[in-house]
């Protein structure tokens, strides 16, 4: 059960970088999602960790000790690949055993002839045998043992390439993308099951995925990626409150969080899009920012309260109601063009609004819930909304 | 619609009766000839309808030529060849598929370019160098010869079946502890085992059929396989029909055999490309 180390861990090939020289630490029996976009280099990380692709430079530990050139048996790792990659030729009760057969393989085994042989020897032992059974039942995968991978549905296949990396009992769960190839109902189960299995066997599981959903509810320990660099490595709580800049900002939360232009003056926040004010005074040096401000902490507010705003859209999801809104005015063409949500900013209210596009209306933006970045270079300052309750 | 269909199957029916005719009179014509007697193939003609009646009366063993042990020869060829062909093959299947190596494209290029020579090209050279190897005259200079020609086309066929495994199917076997010899007598091979069996045909065949090595290489009559053998029937005054064919009949018939029973897997491996497993 190992703790991860990352020491100035790179990657790239010949002169082009995959993933940029970063450190981390993770603790033992921690849920780590890798989460970024497609291409950030975060399927590249996790085989890192696998040992299916070398380490530029840098070091991983496991538990304090070196594995970079550890083959992945050695470093007692299991991986449930985004395609299962389970062996089409070979049953579901043989695909399950495998890993348990090749423990028990020797040399001498791999002689044609003989190989297949002590595969069905080793297959039909009795510690091997339980095992399987063990497993299976445990993933309720019983009636399917003498099924073939291509007779499954995707779902069965999914539950026989975790059963396969179950059956060794690993110390370290590597999972790729492992719910992308199934539809929306099963992903949501699925993703039950993943959790409830790593509350079980209370191992370490290291999971890649671009689905933020994924990421919030099974992670106890994210890390953001994008382009190869790593963005943010906290808890959910801390990428959803407080992210460390404006791409992990926008990336997390559906809709993302606000990002609204303001320049600050001796303690006057000015909505650059509109010029309105917002009365609360704030702490910040003078100068331009962006004011990051989750959908779900603006609230609607009587006319001439706060700041006024034009609403350009309105989602009602049933319980909620998101409204798009502007502090520009907007034209009568942008207001009927799909295209119009780009200077948008959402509102998450709960119930439903019912409110007319183009409409004037005030919300209630609450500084103290925001996070500042640099307007220049998209990185949170330091300031942040709990230092400024504390200060007052 | 209807009449649309009757007309399409008239035509596939036809040609397909008509290429039958084209592959299967030769053979036909053999057998034919084989159960002539000498009067009728030379004086009074033969008839169109095979003397099927005769068969059991044909003198199969030919007592003046070694048949059988020239048919044993081609077998040694024929078998040798196609298991030196398949190994080396596969081996350099996977690695021209799997690794990355300097000089991978020229490999490619020079096993393909055996195939762009004509097999007379290189009668010359080989026989100069399996003369100072000591290789003349012998079975083993015969398979080897063989392999060179046909290696490289299994290699290629095996090639494209490896290609088409997901890589991640070998790297979850390597996560799972098999070491890299493991993961291609345990996963790749069972998977293109289809392929292997077209493979092994084409090697099969060439081996067996292959004239122009054994005709130069071979100057003892006792190590003739069985191709140079039936051609030595063939004299400079008479040719006797009858025996030839005879051994013609001889000679085809463990192909015959050998292909029936890979035949159902290279059509599975033939159609392989176009089922998604």
């Amino acid at each position: 059960m190992p703790s991860i180390t990352f020491k100035n861990l790179s990657k790239s090939y010949g002169s082009t970088p995959i993933i940029r020289e970063f450190t981390a630490d993770i603790d033992d029996k921690e849920f780590l999602v890798l989460l970024g976009p497609s291409g950030c280099g975060k399927s590249t990380m996790l085989r890192m960790i696998a040992g299916l692709t070398d380490i530029t430079s840098g070091e991983l530990l496991f538990d304090g000790e070196l594995v970079n050139t550890l083959e992945p048996r050695a470093r007692n790792v299991a991986f449930v690949f985004q395609s299962y990659a389970l062996y089409p030729h070979m049953t579901v009760q043989e695909n399950i055993a495998f890993p348990l057969i090749m423990d028990r393989f020797k040399g001498w085994y791999h002689i044609p002839i003989l190989n297949s042989i002590m595969r069905r020897v080793l297959a039909n032992s009795p510690d091997v045998r339980d095992r399987v059974t063990e497993v299976a039942e445990m993933l309720e995968l019983r009636e399917l043992m003498k099924r073939r991978p291509k007779t499954l549905s995707g779902g069965q296949r999914q539950r026989v390439a975790v059963a396969r990396a179950l059956v060794r009992d690993p110390s370290l769960y590597l999972l790729d993308e492992p719910l992308s190839n199934l539809d929306a109902k099963l992903r949501t189960q699925m993703r039950g099951e993943i959790s409830a299995l790593f509350r079980r066997v209370s191992k370490s599981f290291v999971y890649v995925t671009h689905d933020q959903v994924e990421a919030m509810t099974m992670a106890t320990r994210i890390i953001v990626l994008n382009h190869g660099e790593v963005q943010q490595i906290g808890t959910p709580n801390e990428i959803y409150n407080s992210p460390s800049n404006t791409f992990v900002a926008s990336f997390i939360g559906a809709p993302a969080m606000n990002l609204i232009p303001v320049t600050v003056s001796s303690g006057r926040t000015v909505i650059r899009d509109g010029s309105q004010a917002i009365s609360v005074r704030c702490e910040q040096p003078d100068g331009d920012y962006l004011l990051g401000i989750r959908p779900e902490v603006i609230a609607l507010a009587d006319a001439g309260t706060a700041s006024e705003a034009y609403v350009t859209s309105l989602e009602h999801l049933g319980g909620e109601t998101v409204i798009g809104f502007q502090f520009k005015k907007p034209s009568q063409s942008n207001l009927l063009a799909a295209t119009a949500v780009y200077s948008n900013h959402y509102a998450r209210i709960p119930g439903r609004i019912e409110l007319k596009p183009g409409s004037v209306q005030d919300f209630d933006i609450n500084i103290t819930a925001g996070v500042w970045f640099d307007e220049k270079t998209g990185q949170a300052l330091n300031v942040n909304s709990e230092e400024l309750q504390r200060k007052e | 619609m209807k009449t649309r269909r009757v007309a399409v199957r008239a035509l596939t029916f036809t040609s397909l009766s008509i290429t039958l005719v084209f592959a299967a009179f030769p053979v036909y014509w053999m057998i034919n000839t084989m159960l002539a007697t000498d009067s009728e193939l030379y004086q009074s003609g033969q008839s169109f309808w095979a003397h099927l009646e005769r068969f059991g009366t044909i003198p199969f063993l030919l007592n003046d030529v070694p048949i059988f042990k020239w048919l044993t020869n081609s077998s040694i060829i024929a078998f040798g060849s196609t298991f030196l062909s398949l190994l080396l093959a596969l081996l350099g299947a996977y690695a021209l598929s799997r690794f990355r190596f300097h000089g991978k494209g020229l490999a490619g290029f020079l096993l393909f370019s055996t195939q762009m020579l004509p097999e007379a090209f290189l009668v010359v050279p080989l026989f100069a160098l399996f003369g100072s190897l000591g290789l003349l005259n012998g079975l083993l200079g015969l398979v080897i010869a063989n392999t060179t020609f046909t290696m490289p086309v299994a290699l290629f066929i095996m090639k494209s079946a490896i290609d088409k495994i997901p890589y991640e199917i070998e790297e979850s076997a390597r996560i799972d502890g098999c070491p890299r010899y493991g993961q291609l007598s345990m996963i790749v091979l069972p998977l293109i085992l289809p392929s292997v069996a077209a493979a092994a045909v084409i090697s099969f065949f060439d081996g067996w059929n292959e004239f122009l090595f054994a005709n130069t290489f071979i100057s003892d009559s006792e190590i003739w396989p069985a191709s140079v053998g039936l051609a030595s029937f063939i004299g400079q005054y008479s040719t006797p029909l009858g025996s030839v064919m005879t051994a013609a009949f001889l000679f085809t018939l463990p192909a015959v055999i050998f292909f029936l029973i890979v035949q159902r897997q290279i059509v599975s491996g033939l159609t392989a490309g176009a089922v998604k497993g």
